[in-house]
């Protein structure tokens, strides 16, 4: 331990001390885009789904969670819930797949989907009650999910689409390392798996800066226009606003242009946990190829 | 030992940070590389069949337009302008009077905004035509508009080539309308400089047996032949440029097969080696403040030239470009805060900038053809330079930003333009 020296300790306490009073002071002074953190559920299966299954609400947390890596994740970001605690009581749901035959003609028939090893996860699951809103069973998702011949359904979500088995994971929840175990307040929850993160970002800073029409005389400038965007999982704009103004009528102007045109922007990946995504843009003209 | 701790503290802290903005990192992206686009000029003038009010409105809008930052189009009316769909950023609106001399009353607006930006009047005078009027107003609105001035009145020296006949230096106006020939002699005439005052050109006159330095005022037709005393007759120049008070020249001296540098000084006639390497060393150009001197050397590798500073109070020159194997031409931008040049990429000539604060180099022409030969406007907000973008060399304008181009003379096919020099 030669090599461990006094200096070492003091810089690792000073730094210690130092982040430590940060953090306090970030949880009392939280920066914009954190002050709406909140538990946020991973929504594995589509909007449109969870309206065709008439789910109000969605599935509540596992109270017994095991945190699992994940290869796809962020930093800092676990899994938890993955793999349910070993049995504890009730004994597993009967798979209800019989009761078919009662599905009317626009609903999908057992047939279409074949997963045969989907029954005995659910089976595990503990806390699943087949009349429960909030719960998810196979019976009930088999005879919910659209078919292929059904018309009257919306056509955003095709029976030749659906891909079942993630349902199973549905009641899983993201969960940073450093948060409570109690509270389950993720930072990092809100965030989307890395890989897809990384497409979503290059498709849309190429969108944006496909749309948005600078003056000329302000290429090179060292100017930045900073902005808010609140989007929908289909990309639809919610909330986009101006945060801080560069100064320059110019091109305070141009970046307004861009929210006042855009009514959507690229859909956000399916690996995005929450119904809504947040997010904060800086529009710099400084940088250009062309 | 002090610093050792020091640096282990700063790293030991620098992680924790690191890890801590892991943890806290939010959303942000960053948009670049936005489209460039011009800002349009809605123009309505009453009454809209005034002759001379039309003759100055073109010229107003071809110097406006030559900026590269302006697009103008005619409008029916000021409020025709300002209720379209697409609302132009400014409305200019101009009333002729009927009276003599002729007499323009102007008024500027900005798009959403009743307060006028500028209003005045443009008055016809003896020592004012009507031409200078289009241009002033050109001038005024780029400075009320963006903040710098405008370049109408600007002069560009180049040489060009018809078919068949000898090389010459001609004189173009910023929006190419006017030219005329500069030089007059039986040789064939390269490598333009402006004085610091633009009232004097300095340009290389080459025969079948000498090369000549020839110094010319700019409303006179005979030039001047620089004759250097300490020069033998193995000693040719090659091109010379202005110091930037305008009391010397540098000059590139040919002598048994290199080429070297040296600095002449008019009041005393001595020529002052500057750089005097092995290999060959050209196109020496002054920063505006006089303290480096940019030139060219194939120095590092025989027969691929790159480009070099010097600076003239250390005595000590330093390689500034190191990507491709042809870099020439280098010129100092007006601040002295970047240097054009030309650079060969891929076969192709292609115009950089080169920001000597950043030490970024930067592409500024992209195209399949060649590009070289740049010059920097007065005000460093554009950049001229010559092009074989339509088969023939021709001179063309550039933000400096890069861009869009435009031609800057609208010569026949037949010309070639060369070797552009620009000055106020």
């Amino acid at each position: 331990m030669s090599w461990l020296r006094w200096e070492h300790t003091l810089a690792l306490l000073v730094s210690g001390v130092f982040h430590a009073a940060l953090i306090v002071w970030f949880q009392q002074h939280p920066p914009l885009a954190v002050a709406n953190t909140q538990t946020l559920l991973m929504q594995l299966i589509p909007r449109s789904w969870a309206e065709q299954l008439e789910l109000s609400t969605l599935p509540l947390p596992p109270k017994r969670t095991e945190l699992l890596p994940e290869d796809d994740a962020a930093p800092g970001m676990l899994l938890a819930g993955a793999r349910p605690q070993p049995p504890e009581p009730p004994p597993p749901p009967k798979p209800e797949v019989k009761e078919t035959p009662k599905i009317a003609t626009n609903v999908l028939q057992p047939v279409v989907r074949k997963a045969p090893e989907l029954p005995s996860k659910s089976v595990e699951k503990p806390t699943l009650e087949p009349e429960s809103l909030t719960s998810l069973s196979l019976s009930k998702i088999l005879q919910e999910l659209p078919t292929e011949t059904s018309k009257t359904l919306e056509p955003e979500a095709p029976a030749t689409t659906v891909a079942l088995p993630d349902s199973l994971l549905s009641d899983l929840e993201l969960v940073a390392l450093d948060a409570p175990e109690n509270s389950q307040v993720s930072l990092a929850a809100r965030r989307m798996s890395v890989a897809e993160a990384r497409i979503y970002r290059t498709q849309l800073i190429e969108f944006l800066a496909e749309h948005w029409e600078v003056p000329l005389h302000l290429a090179d400038q060292d100017m930045v226009v900073e902005v808010r965007f609140v989007i929908e999982r289909s990309g639809a704009i919610e909330t986009g606003e101006i945060l801080r103004k560069s100064g320059d009528r110019f091109l305070d102007r141009s970046v307004q242009d861009v929210l006042d045109s855009l009514p959507f922007l690229p859909a956000v990946p399916d690996s995005y946990p929450d119904s809504r995504y947040e997010f904060f843009l800086g529009f710099d003209p400084s940088t250009f190829l062309r | 030992m002090v610093l050792l701790r020091l640096a282990r503290l700063l790293l030991t802290l620098s992680v924790w940070l690191g890890l801590y903005s892991m943890v806290h990192a939010l959303d942000y992206y960053e948009i670049t590389n936005p489209r460039f686009t011009p800002l349009q000029v809605a123009v309505a003038m009453q009454p809209a069949t005034s002759v001379k009010g039309l003759f100055v409105q073109s010229v107003f809008q071809s110097n406006l337009e030559q900026t590269l930052f302006f697009t103008v189009e005619e409008s029916d009316s000021e409020a025709a302008a300002a209720s379209s769909p697409e609302a132009p950023a400014f409305r200019l609106h101009l009333r002729v009077s009927r009276e003599k001399p002729w007499l323009a009353f102007f008024v500027l607006r900005e798009s959403g905004r009743e307060k006028p930006i500028l209003e005045g009047q443009l008055e016809q005078r003896a020592d004012r035509s009507l031409r200078d009027l289009g241009r002033l107003l050109a001038d005024r609105i780029t400075k009320a508009t963006l903040g710098f001035s405008g370049l109408s009145f600007s002069k560009i020296a180049y040489t060009a080539q018809a078919r068949g006949s000898r090389k010459n230096i001609m004189l173009t106006s910023y929006d190419g309308t006017q030219q005329r020939r500069f030089s007059y002699n039986l040789g064939s005439n390269n490598f333009a400089s402006w004085d610091p005052t633009g009232k004097q050109l300095l340009y290389t006159t080459l025969t079948r047996s000498s090369a000549q330095i020839q110094l010319q005022h700019v409303d006179r037709y005979r030039a001047q032949i620089l004759e250097f005393q300490e020069l033998d007759r193995r000693t040719q120049p090659l091109a010379g440029s202005w110091s930037p008070d305008g009391h010397g020249l540098l000059l590139a001296l040919m002598r048994q097969g290199t080429s070297d540098l040296y600095q002449y000084t008019f009041e005393s006639g001595t020529l002052t080696p500057i750089v005097t390497w092995r290999s060959l060393e050209t196109s020496p150009v002054w920063s505006p403040d006089g303290t480096r001197i940019a030139f060219v050397s194939d120095a590092a590798r025989n027969h691929e030239p790159q480009i070099y500073l010097y600076d003239t109070r250390t005595k000590r020159s330093e390689r500034v470009t190191y990507k491709g194997r042809y870099n020439s031409s280098p010129r100092w931008s007006p601040d002295g805060r970047m240097l054009a040049y030309e650079g060969r990429r891929k076969g192709v000539f292609q115009i950089f900038k080169y920001d000597l604060l950043r030490r970024r180099h930067q592409q500024l022409t992209f195209g399949r053809y060649n590009s070289q030969q740049p010059d920097w406007a007065p005000n460093g907000r554009q950049l001229v330079f010559s092009s074989h973008k339509t088969g023939v060399t021709k001179l063309y304008y550039i933000s400096a930003h890069g861009g869009p181009v435009a031609r800057v003379t609208t010569s026949p096919p037949a010309v070639v333009e060369t070797q552009p020099a620009w000055t106020r």
